[in-house]
């Protein structure tokens, strides 16, 4: 746990009108939990994107220790490279399901992908691991064979979870994964998410506009505002003490239940 | 038998251009060094339409010499319109002498099926090809398929074959079964029954691939491990039948099945008919 | 006995941005040392800082001055300038905190919530489950409301499974921030018990108790924290 999993310095994505990320700099650990929040237009999808090499950075380092101990330069990766690290050392959760899964084709099948790229080629094998993962995400085994088109908004987002997470990545990047959720199911899937973090000790960096969600999940938050982090530190400390204006403003709109 | 020299009907030698014959050449040379890789060309206006084997005439037409003997068969038979007419078409525009002996020819343009006997060095094959990219039925954009060939990202065509297994129980791919060629790329064997997919693995002849609608040309050269795709616990298996040809009771062939009359009556004949006639002259 | 807590010179302001950046002092130049074994519980009038006090020792506030050193592993860990996974790790090891309500967390069974802290230490789920559960015994938590979350509890239900919670892993420091404001009297006579047992076995308390029985009970010693003089807005 010496060396983070994680280092971004200067990190700026700027799409020139203003909009985008700038001067970024934080360190991840080892099954920390960071949220970045912010309203929309802060940057944080942008800043997440960037961090994931789904887009290119336009300045800053962000660099990345794998599960064998080696260092690589992310924004400076050739695609292949970063396509083989996407693959095996970390996951990435989207808003809506249909940019994470193939709807068409099974929730085994979703979920076995990875593996199957990996490499892995016996058949029951791979069926039974898939089973187990869907298992792990509450979703019962039998829906082994069902289209994700048949599963509910919350199932579809367990189901990219464990699609995520079959190959024990390093580190996950969740966009807002809890975004298109109905409260209770929000509040479902967050559980489930806990209970992984916990079991699989991943580090998670989750993008959230929801303030609950952080204090649930995340030990450490960085708070976006048009494009830069204006606050950063422990989640307890940021809810209860801030001290940037805007997160101030932040915390004082939270609805108390 | 040869028809009226090309002459007579002034057209080029085998009906492409000079220039349009060393394009297709030097793509065939380019993916003889890489192979399974499909490598783009520029598709000619011929004198049949998209979908009718314009990719493999256009590299028939490209490689065919004086001293080529020149066999065409669809669906393993030399004698259906289209074989007939391609044949008719190369006999016309080149003079040079056709067969329907596999033995005896040099050249073998095919639609969908590997001759039963085995091929000798020296011997090309040309397969017309409609589709050639094996992931586009999972993957619709050609730019992303590219990558993923680049890359040898190919875990999307076992997630096809897991499908198949999942719903089927096995898996169901009967023809343009998909092949890893020289364990670096996926490639379509072109829907030739899957039946003949071993005879491409170390064969001793230049196995030429044409897609003229698609515009794209691959090859398999001589002795290259050419291997179906499986999982470990469901392997890559052929196509057996319990009955042998009606004609020349051959247990071993692909066959063909033919529906003789209004009540059903069925009869299974060889698809390969030159083989089919080498067997029933060899018992006479 | 050895020092655990070395808190020295502290200031805080709070800052309201909101209120057009209106300025609150609370803490000025407060320093505090707790060794183990002792419980030292923070008086003084309302306002003075007590809580603020409290939750800057666990970081949970930051502070403007001074710094917090607090005995981690055999190394002393400075609160104030320690990065976040290193404060992560003093507070899952080396310093508790109770506080003064349940933050709920749904759908959890009050047995879960107490048994987490022992799942963080290693221990197996059955182990932590078992003592979870005398933990919730002991302060009269019937096994009935065990698998259920705390969300329908009462007020002192709630603070009893926050107290369970807080001090179910045995850690160096505790910090309590009002543990028996709304429990009735044979409820408080087991919590001071448990705080007794804690500082026998080493433990270094700090706490805020508005009840003087508790706090008589309990206290090795009073800390005053003293009101910080006013600043002109």
């Amino acid at each position: 746990m010496s060396q983070p999993v994680l280092s971004v310095s200067g990190l700026a994505k700027d799409y020139g009108n203003g909009q985008g990320c700038f001067d970024i700099d934080f360190e991840l650990y080892e099954g920390e939990v960071l949220c970045i929040v912010g309203e929309s237009g802060s940057g944080k999808s942008t800043l997440l994107a960037t961090l994931a090499g789904r887009l290119s950075a336009d300045a800053g380092r962000v660099r990345f220790r794998d599960r064998a101990g080696s260092s690589h330069e992310l924004t400076t990766l050739a695609e292949a490279e970063r396509r083989r690290l996407a693959r095996s050392e970390w996951g990435f959760v989207t808003q809506h399901a249909r940019d994470g899964l193939r709807m068409n084709v099974s929730a085994g099948a979703n979920v076995s992908e990875r593996l199957m790229a990996l490499g892995q080629r016996h058949y029951g094998q791979l069926r039974e691991t898939a089973a187990q993962w869907l298992e792990k995400v509450e979703i019962s085994r039998e829906r082994l064979d069902d289209r994700p088109t048949a599963f509910s908004g919350g199932m579809q987002q367990r189901l990219q979870i464990a699609r995520n997470l079959v190959t024990q990545p390093r580190l996950v990047f969740m966009d807002e994964p809890t975004g298109g959720l109905d409260v209770s199911v929000q509040a479902r899937f967050l559980d489930l998410l806990r209970r992984l973090v916990h079991d699989t000790g991943i580090a998670v960096i989750m993008v959230t506009h929801d303030l609950g969600v952080a204090r649930l999940l995340a030990q450490r938050t960085l708070v976006m505002q048009q494009g830069r982090v204006v606050e950063a530190g422990l989640t307890d400390q940021i809810l209860d003490d801030p001290q940037h204006p805007y997160s101030q403003l932040l915390v004082s709109s939270i609805l108390q239940a | 038998m040869t028809e009226a020299c090309h002459s007579q009907w002034q057209y080029n030698f085998a009906f492409l251009d000079e220039n349009t014959k060393r394009m297709l050449r030097r793509a065939l040379l380019k993916a003889v060094a890489i192979p399974g890789y499909q490598v783009p060309f520029g598709s000619r206006e011929m004198p049949l339409p998209y979908g009718w084997g314009t990719g493999g005439i256009q590299l028939t037409a490209s490689i065919i010499g004086q001293d080529d003997v020149l066999k065409v068969i669809d669906q393993g038979a030399d004698d259906t319109t289209n074989a007939v007419n391609i044949r008719r078409f190369f006999a016309r525009v080149t003079g040079v002498a056709t067969t329907s002996s596999t033995a005896a020819a040099s050249l073998i343009q095919s639609r969908h099926r590997i001759p039963e006997t085995p091929l000798q060095p020296g011997q090309i094959m040309v397969f017309q090809v409609p589709e050639p990219e094996a992931l586009r039925t999972l993957e619709a954009s050609e730019v992303e398929t590219r990558k993923l060939h680049a890359h040898q990202e190919y875990g999307l065509m076992h997630v096809k074959l897991y499908e198949d297994i999942a719903r089927f129980g096995h898996i169901a791919t009967s023809y343009d079964y998909p092949v890893m060629v020289n364990q670096r790329y996926l490639s379509s064997p072109s829907p030739i029954p899957k039946f003949d997919n071993p005879k491409l693995h170390m064969s001793p002849a230049l196995l030429l691939f044409g897609a003229g609608r698609e515009k794209r040309l691959y090859a398999i050269p001589p002795h290259t491990r050419v291997e179906s795709l499986a999982f470990d616990d469901h392997p890559f298996s052929v196509q057996r039948w319990e009955q042998a040809c009606a004609l020349c009771g051959s247990h071993d062939s692909y066959l063909d099945e033919i529906i003789t009359d209004d009540a059903g009556a069925r009869m299974f004949v060889c698809s390969d008919t030159d083989y089919c006639q080498q067997q029933q002259e060899g018992k006479a | 006995m050895k020092l655990l807590i070395d808190a020295q010179q502290l200031s805080k302001t709070f800052v309201l941005h909101q209120q057009h950046g209106l300025a609150l002092p609370v803490l000025a130049d407060v320093s505090l040392q707790v060794a183990a074994g002792e419980c030292v519980a923070l008086t003084g009038p309302s306002g003075a800082g007590k809580s603020t006090l409290l939750k800057a020792l666990y970081a949970n506030y930051l502070v403007g001055g001074g710094s917090i050193r607090i005995q981690h592993q055999g190394s002393w860990v400075d609160m104030t300038t320690a990065r976040p996974h290193e404060i992560a790790a003093v507070r899952r090891h080396t310093l508790g905190y109770v506080s003064q309500f349940l933050r709920v967390i749904p759908r959890v069974s009050a047995l879960d919530i107490v048994a987490e802290p022992l799942l963080e230490w290693g221990y197996s789920m059955q182990e932590a489950q078992q003592q979870a559960g005398a933990w919730l015994a002991r302060l009269n938590i019937g096994e009935r409301l065990w698998p259920l979350p705390p969300a329908t509890f009462s007020g002192g239900e709630q603070q009893r499974v926050n107290i369970a919670r807080g001090m179910i892993a045995p850690r160096p420091i505790l910090l309590l921030d009002e543990p028996t404001a709304s429990l009735d009297a044979a409820n408080r006579a087991v919590v001071v018990e448990l705080m007794r047992e804690a500082r026998q076995r080493g433990a270094a308390l700090v706490g805020i108790f508005h009840d003087e029985d508790t706090r008589a009970a309990v206290a090795s010693r009073i800390f005053d924290v003293p009101l910080a003089p006013a600043l002109c807005a």
